[in-house]
């Protein structure tokens, strides 16, 4: 509550004309958003050149930002916006071939592997990425919005819904193609069975 | 509510829905087929989830220097719109108001040829000051938006600040307002403006012409003005009170560019680059002074440009 308090002094700040509040807002969100639109457009650049206009946008149009939800909320929303017309528009298809060509090495930045400096984990678990990676640039642009706002996201049907304009219909079987094409394409991961990092104990944490 | 949905069903529901009802839950567990359906799905979604989420390099310069980008550029922006505009409606209002436009004067043929003219008493033809083929008369385009908006969109006009040059003619003894509209006239390949203004107060009577020009007609002009104007031409930006002058012209004339090439010999050292014309040939390069605005050919965008001619008489 705090920080939306904060969050709403800012913007009052930057609407009173000091911009350079605006850059305490970018600083205190960015690390939050970058993770989702970099999953969304498959790239580093882009995802920071998608969350650089977002965070533009929003300025543009913080006089229309009334304050009814966080301004996370609603910058997240013009971010999810903003990649998802970029992915749309199918600039990122060259960079997505790129990564065939270049057979499956990660475009993105390197994992966090602060649980463990093994240099043997840290190599598997980059090539594991390269292939999920690999494989959701291979979904249509609609299904990898859906799958990474579900699975990477944690937001609800209705939230993604809200997010990308569909029903929550289509949102579930939007899902459900995409994770049946993820297995196709992630066959030799899905088939080792759980990871460390992917445990599936029981039939019940197979329902979130 | 009805879900709808603009894709097929999936063909076991169950499977589908990370969320499903107790019951629904139920019958897929039961199922050991859907059950290793289910654990793969998981495993993927798993897989999806546990993608890395490292930290964003720091955007703050990035997008405040974006922000102070586009807040250059959009006065620049504005002004190309807006004299677009008022272009468009004085045209208009030409027709809106039942007026034919106003003919070409035929011969003798015009350098400036009049597209539309509005004005309780539109000034004459501009003189022609070289023969040029005769153009045929070109009619305004049917107006499709409200009577009279002009009032409106030269308040737009004089809202914008900075991006507009404005040429003040030093000495109107060594031009006049059909000169002027002729160099105009070569310079831009854009339909252009005349605005003839009444005398106020301490203000003498003016001819001004409005024009959008590229970076390299706004060049051309500039070396033609001051070869034309020995006397001097000031340049400087607009200030709400000279645009504020527009609103009050008695008469509104819009004329055909028809851009020339010709080879300028400047007459004097530095005429060309410098934006103060008259200093003498021997001196320094003297700094711009404070209130002079440096230029913006460096820009791509069209620029608002003002001649204003001062009546002589």
């Amino acid at each position: 509550m705090t920080s939306d308090r904060d969050d709403a002094s800012l913007v009052e700040a930057c609407r009173a004309g000091r911009t350079e509040a605006y850059g305490e807002l970018v600083a205190r969100h960015q690390d939050r958003l970058y993770p989702m639109v970099l999953r969304l457009v498959g790239s580093r650049e882009d995802a920071l050149d998608v969350l650089q206009d977002a965070f533009t946008r929003g300025f543009e149009k913080l006089d229309q930002y009334r304050g009814g939800s966080s301004f996370y909320t609603w910058i997240y929303r013009i971010a999810v916006n903003q990649a998802v017309s970029r992915l749309r528009r199918g600039r990122l298809r060259r960079t997505l071939r790129l990564l065939d060509l270049r057979g499956g090495r990660p475009i993105h930045d390197p994992p966090d592997e602060s649980p463990s400096s093994v240099p043997s984990h840290a190599a598997e678990r980059a090539e594991r990425e390269a292939m999920v990676e690999s494989a959701l640039a291979a979904l249509e642009p609609d299904h990898r919005a859906v799958v990474i706002l579900k699975d990477f996201e944690g937001r609800r049907y209705e939230e993604i819904g809200e997010l990308l304009g569909i029903p929550v219909g289509t949102v579930r079987s939007r899902l459900h193609r995409a994770r049946q094409q993820l297995r196709r394409l992630l066959l030799p991961l899905v088939a080792e069975g759980p990871s460390d990092a992917a445990a599936v104990t029981d039939v019940e944490e197979a329902f979130p | 509510m009805v879900d709808m949905t603009d894709e097929p069903s999936p063909p076991n529901p169950n499977l589908a829905d990370d969320e499903p009802p107790p019951d629904r839950r139920a019958a897929a567990t039961s199922d050991p087929a859907a059950l290793a359906e289910l654990r793969s799905l998981a495993a993927v979604r798993d897989l999806v989830a546990g993608l890395s989420r490292p930290a964003a390099p720091d955007l703050r310069e990035a997008v405040l220097g974006r922000i102070a980008a586009r807040r250059r550029r959009r006065p620049r922006t504005r002004a190309a719109v807006a004299a677009t505009l008022l272009a468009g409606c004085l045209a208009a209002f030409a027709v809106g108001r039942g007026r034919a436009p106003r003919p070409v004067a035929a011969p003798p043929p015009s350098p400036a040829t009049v597209v539309a003219a509005v004005a309780p008493a539109a000034p004459a033809v501009v003189e022609p000051a070289a023969p040029t083929p005769t153009r045929a008369p070109v009619v305004a385009r049917r107006f499709v938006g409200p009577p009279d908006e002009r009032p409106a969109l030269v308040r737009r006009l004089m809202e914008r600040a900075g991006p507009v040059h404005v040429f003040l003619a030093a000495d109107s003894r060594t031009i006049d307002a059909a000169g002027a509209a002729a160099l105009v006239r070569l310079s831009s390949r854009r339909d252009f403006h005349r605005f003839d203004l009444p005398a106020e107060d301490d203000r003498p009577a003016a001819a001004v012409f409005v024009a959008v020009l590229d970076p390299a007609e706004l060049r051309t002009l500039r070396m033609r003005l001051a070869d034309a104007l020995p006397g001097g031409v000031r340049e400087r930006e607009a200030d709400p009170l000279l645009l504020a002058d527009l609103a009050r012209a008695e008469t509104a004339t819009t004329l055909r560019g028809a851009p020339a090439a010709e080879l300028l010999v400047p007459r004097r050292e530095l005429a060309i680059r410098s934006p103060v014309l008259d200093a003498p040939p021997e001196a320094e390069p003297a700094p711009a002074p404070p209130d002079v605005p440096a230029p913006a050919e460096a820009a791509d965008d069209p620029a608002t440009v003002l001649v204003w001619i001062p009546d002589g008489d």
